[in-house]
């Protein structure tokens, strides 16, 4: 093919690959500059603001940060103890929901289907699901408040999940299976699972990311400081910053954020909350990527 | 759900193919034995699942319904008004402006990453299908992945009054326009449309990616022996038979903008005063904080209403044409 390009091609070539290249660094500025920000000097972040060669570098934050493992620790232990947890739960009923629905003789699928896809388009609300799970099941201020509502189940994981095994699993092989005696049960865990460890991988990735990257339960359901997971400690950071801006004259925002004490800091938990993130995504974006572009498209 | 296969030349995903070729006489005659049996085990399996969506998902959906015909402060007793709460989410400015700036976020978490994302997708079909294109990929992806409440800091920042984006703008000479951008009252909306561009584009790019292969590389060939630029392939080809994936992005995307909460509130929080108030912003206000339960409810129900109503017009065009 290549020697099909002709001049203007070739130009075309290098100026694509010049937006190309811009657009991914613009992507990536951001993350550099709170890198910077996070061990830049205190002093020298309030008197020169933000800026890629600072001044002043100084890994106070960090500092800080280790005087305060506690807390850091204790946050990090939480999100851990979520992430773990919730991804378990979630890779146990996912396939459960999804087998039957994958079998065509099963004869309340289609309805079935249609609720696990009306949930993707629609929650309950926010009003009522707060008004259930603290008033009649009194999750408010426990750790379950951080795993059960909202990410347990995702119709979106179930859907996939049901495509791979319609896919990909014979369905000799499971007839085959029936003939030879197999009951349901068998089938599932000696033949399904077995068989779909891909999509269960994926889901696992992406049940993981949302727990480990949400703020919204803890918003809702969690007030007490031990039981803040790092995202909800971030958020609670930044609360107090909106708060502040809120209180005062739009205009005047960037000010007092700077006059607020420990910039580096918040720039520091930033850092500590992406990073394990940053730093895995490489390795696993193949299944992430996949499995939420094919779960959308199927969705 | 519809099977993409658009091109009988490119393998399609290799594992599908397994299972479709087996024959399978004798299934009918087969099936119906254990039919009764497998559906009591079918529930079993069932059960646990939908229970759990009867009680998070279904339940609350219909007591939103029931909430929103009441008068009620969440603590003391409901008070039936009928279509009241309905009017007044229609006669308040205040509350209206909300769905207004919902339907100003969809052109920036929509609209610009969709288009922006078909232009970038193609161009790293067509010039960069090595290193670059895969790093691109990966890099575009990555807002998508991260903490929400790290993206806002971080964007906090970068917008400030000495953030990143008004040093650039001072340097170049536009001191006047520089400003703080998310407190400003014309500005705040954009602003916070900015960071749903640059959460939204790596989605809409890689997924259309995913698209862009599947179309049969022959008609790119032959296009291209007939001389055909970029710009020609990119409307005759590309944008046509990607169709069905632009309309999964407009879909995924218009339910972001419209039913958007979280990075409205990690960026703004809906102000400066309501300036980028958007309703899933305003329900919770007015439950949380002014204890309006009835009023949050029927603005609840009408955001999903309205979501149901520009979403199921793009469904319809996306799925049509595949068909």
């Amino acid at each position: 093919m290549k020697t099909l390009y002709s001049k203007s091609e070739k130009a075309f070539s290098s100026g694509a690959t010049m937006i190309l290249s811009a657009l991914a660094i613009i992507s990536l500025l951001p993350f550099l500059l709170i890198i910077i920000a996070s061990i830049t000097d205190e002093k020298s972040l309030i008197a020169n603001g933000y800026s890629f060669f600072p001044r002043g570098l100084s890994l106070d934050a960090y500092y800080y940060m280790i005087a305060q493992a506690r807390v850091v620790l204790r946050a990090y232990g939480v999100s851990i103890f979520v992430t773990v947890i919730g991804t378990a739960a979630s890779l146990i009923l996912t396939p459960m929901l999804a087998y039957p629905l994958s079998r065509p003789d099963f004869r309340f699928r289609g309805i079935l289907t249609f609720i696990v896809v009306f949930t993707l388009l629609f929650n309950g609300g926010v009003v009522p699901s707060y008004i259930m799970w603290t008033k009649v099941f009194q999750l408010k201020n426990t750790i379950w408040a951080l795993i059960i509502p909202n990410y347990l189940m995702s119709g979106f994981s179930v859907l996939l999940v049901k495509n791979y095994f319609e896919k990909n699993v014979p369905r000799d092989l499971i007839e085959a299976a029936q003939l030879d005696g197999a009951n349901e049960l068998t089938i599932f865990f000696r033949i399904m699972l077995p068989l779909s460890t891909p999509v269960l991988v994926t889901i696992g990735m992406l049940t993981g990311l949302v727990y480990w990257n949400d703020w919204i339960n803890g918003l809702y359901y969690i007030n007490d400081p031990s039981l803040y997971g790092i995202q909800q400690l971030l958020i609670r950071i930044l609360d107090n910053i909106q708060f502040l801006k809120s209180g005062a004259a739009g205009s005047v925002i960037g000010n007092i954020v700077v006059d607020l004490p420990g910039a580096s800091v918040r720039m520091a938990l930033a850092v500590i909350g992406i990073l394990p993130i940053l730093l895995i995504f490489p390795f696993l974006q193949k299944y992430i990527i996949r499995g939420m572009v094919v779960g959308a498209v199927k969705g | 759900m519809p099977e993409i296969s658009r091109s009988p030349a490119t393998p399609a995903t290799t594992s599908d193919n397994r299972s479709a070729a087996s024959a399978r006489p004798s299934r009918r005659v087969f099936q119906h034995r254990i039919l009764r049996r497998e559906s009591i085990i079918g529930w079993l399996f069932v059960l646990p699942a939908l229970l759990m969506y009867a009680i998070f998902v279904l339940l609350p959906l219909l007591l939103s319904i029931q909430y929103s015909f009441f008068r009620w402060d969440g603590i003391g007793p409901m008070t039936w008004v009928g279509l009241r709460n309905y009017i007044t989410v229609l006669e308040d400015p205040d509350l209206v402006a909300t769905i207004f700036n919902a339907f100003r976020l969809v052109v920036f978490f929509s609209l610009i990453p969709v288009m922006l994302g078909l232009v970038v997708a193609s161009i790293i079909h067509r010039v960069a299908t090595g290193r670059l294109g895969a790093i691109a990929r990966t890099v575009l992806f990555l807002p998508q992945v991260i903490p929400l409440v790290a993206a806002g800091i971080i964007w906090g920042w970068l917008l400030a009054l000495p953030g990143l984006i008004n040093q650039i703008l001072n340097a170049i000479g536009l001191t006047s326009v520089t400003r703080a951008w998310l407190g400003d009252f014309d500005w705040a909306l954009p602003a916070v449309g900015l960071i749903g561009v640059w959460v939204l584009l790596g989605f809409c790019t890689v997924l259309l990616l995913t698209g862009i292969t599947k179309i049969d590389p022959a008609l790119y060939e032959s296009a291209r022996i007939d001389g055909a630029s970029w710009m020609t392939e990119f409307i005759n080809i590309t944008v046509p038979l990607l169709r069905q994936e632009i309309g999964v992005c407009l879909t995924v995307t218009v339910i972001a903008a419209l039913a958007a909460f979280d990075i409205v509130y990690v960026s703004t929080a809906g102000g400066p005063g309501n300036s980028t108030a958007v309703p899933g912003i305003q329900i919770y206000i007015l439950a949380f904080t002014e204890q309006r339960i009835g009023l949050a409810s029927a603005l609840a129900v009408m955001l999903m209403l309205l979501v149901l109503i520009v979403i199921l017009p793009i469904q319809r065009l996306s799925r049509e044409v595949m068909r």
